[in-house]
């Protein structure tokens, strides 16, 4: 028993292509945690988060950052935080927290054609006017469940079930595919 | 998509079968190893969890120690059973919930709207944690001295009994221990996050060498489970009430959750009805086919006869026949009886015995033990 120790793998490996001018990735070095607020509790949460992570509660469809952190609001009473896995999460005195890091892989989009290829697979309207910089929704891509976060002009992360990461990242690839 | 492997072939097997039964055979008389990963997990947290719970489940669950497991009963609010499964109890506040494959997303979207619709004012938290956590079954009469090995809690029968549950580590990484068995052996589930589930069951198998230990697939799975007589998708086909899987007394009349009051009908409690028994064929050589109806002898061979259907078969290589479970009129009343299983489909009409679903292990003293 000594001698075993286990090795932590990602959904897809850390695999990383470069098609029709953007960058593909898997993220594998974010943590995921998600914080649901007490009933009637939304006040003192709301002062945890900016105290212990410094993080502003986020409001529907726009997440909040911090240097080590970023906030979605995915439903009225969850906040979704993806974080560097090195941060303590603690603010379980105000929050019920659930460990998330498994549940999804990561995937992020860069280029200038990033946007036409999620076009294709994403109902989402994602003009910069209508999904601008910080931006996060939940969506459906291909049929597959999926979490969008525009971290940058042209960039984006994608968040899909990990036990579905191969064919999420099919979905993405073939539709860089089809903008090239 | 979810992929499991079937059965684990080995060198020298001609089919299917002879990996299936060796796989039954050596996690029945040493220890075998199963993925179960893809059972639905869902996280559920709050003040009112407990008691959110107890009005999701049929059965009680109000009073749940910390640190056990509860078999639960879900109806839907038609009184029909829907789902079942095992919820863990972690501390006063934070419960975890295992649901059926199948039924994982539905279950979840099923509490939601209880949550968030039907009653908004209880503080209860939902989220899936299926594919957070990567899950083994250790079963066997090995199991326990082979999980020793592998996590860092005392794990004897005194300290670690029948349906109790902890966080523990495996090889030195955070984990999560039940002692839940649905092959009807001595048995354990080890949970680690899903990042750590390649490398684990490496480690198990590794372990696992001393103990001659066998990694099983889901036929194994299933014809274990038929020994046992526990129920699956084919007996919760969503036709199915909890007085014909034999679970009557598993719908509280104590309290009002999910489906307990349409449950009530008269109609839902006929002592004529459909009961889940078991089947053996009475020319022993012979084999059962799912999908088969139940006819008493002598009757003719027409729907106005129909005395029920065979739900879910197998070869038990512990008894050494073909076994079934299947919803027979008045089943308990008739151990013993011989019926016709008919099936005009494959052309075949096989004699059976009514006997009870538990084929193996009936008082259920290897997984206590």
């Amino acid at each position: 028993m000594a001698d075993i120790v286990l090795c932590a793998t990602s959904p897809l490996g850390g695999r990383q292509v470069t098609l029709a001018g953007c960058d593909l990735r898997e993220v594998d070095n974010v943590a995921l945690t998600s914080l649901a607020v007490p009933l009637g509790n939304d006040k003192a949460f709301a002062k945890t988060l900016k105290d212990k992570l410094g993080l502003a509660r986020p409001e529907s469809r726009i997440s909040t950052t911090s240097k080590t952190a970023r906030a979605l609001s995915l439903t009225p009473d969850q906040v979704l935080v993806l974080h560097d896995p090195a941060l303590t999460i603690d603010v379980t005195s105000q929050a019920y927290t659930t460990d998330q890091t498994g549940n999804w892989c990561i995937l992020e989009l860069s280029g200038p054609n990033a946007r036409d290829a999620l076009s294709r697979i994403c109902p989402l309207d994602l003009d910069p006017s209508a999904f601008p910089v910080d931006a996060s929704a939940r969506t459906v891509m291909e049929h597959l469940g999926a979490i969008i976060i525009c971290i940058g002009k042209d960039s984006y992360l994608l968040l899909s079930a990990s036990s579905s990461a191969e064919s999420f990242w099919h979905a993405v690839e073939v539709s860089l595919h089809n903008v090239a | 998509m979810w992929l499991r492997a079937q059965w684990f072939k080995r060198d020298g097997e001609k089919g299917w079968r002879d990996s299936v039964d060796r796989e039954v055979e050596m996690t029945r008389s040493g220890v075998g190893v199963c993925d179960v990963t893809t059972l639905g997990k869902i996280d559920i947290q709050g003040r009112d969890a407990a008691e959110f719970l107890n009005r999701i489940y049929s059965n009680p669950f109000l009073k749940v120690p910390v640190g056990k497991v509860r078999y639960g009963l879900m109806l839907r609010d038609d009184g029909v059973a829907y789902d079942d499964g095992t919820t863990a109890r972690l501390s006063d506040t934070h419960f975890v919930m295992t649901t059926t494959t199948a039924n994982a997303v539905t279950v979840l979207r099923n509490m939601e709207f209880a949550r968030q619709c039907l009653w908004p004012d209880l503080d209860v938290h939902l989220i899936s944690t299926t594919d957070g956590w990567a899950q083994y079954a250790i079963a066997g009469p090995k199991s326990r001295e082979m999980l020793q090995k592998v996590v860092d809690i005392d794990i004897s029968n005194e300290a670690f009994p029948f349906m109790a549950c902890s966080a523990c580590t495996a090889f030195g990484t955070p984990a999560r221990l039940f002692r839940i068995s649905f092959s009807g052996e001595l048995a354990y589930e080890l949970a680690v996050p899903s990042r750590y589930g390649d490398s684990l069951i490496r480690a198990l198998m590794q372990v696992g060498q001393a103990f001659n230990a066998v990694p099983y697939g889901t036929e194994a799975l299933g014809v274990m489970r038929i020994e046992k007589g526990h129920a699956a998708g084919n007996e919760l086909n969503g036709q199915t009430t909890a007085a014909m899987l034999g679970m009557a007394g598993m719908v509280s009349q104590k309290k009002d959750a999910f489906g307990t009051r349409l449950s009530q009908r008269p109609d839902m409690n006929r002592d004529d009805d459909l009961r889940l028994v078991g089947f053996k064929p009475v020319n022993r050589q012979a084999k059962l086919d799912a999908g088969a109806h139940f006819l008493t002898q002598g009757s003719a061979q027409d729907m106005a006869n129909d005395q029920g259907w065979m739900t879910s078969v197998a070869y038990s290589p512990e008894l050494g026949h073909s076994i079934g479970i299947g919803f027979l009129k008045r089943g308990r009343e008739r151990m013993g009886e011989h019926v016709h299983a008919y099936d005009p489909i494959r052309g075949k009409d096989t004699l059976v015995e009514v006997c009870s679903a538990h084929h193996v292990d009936p008082e259920g003293d290897r997984q206590r033990g």
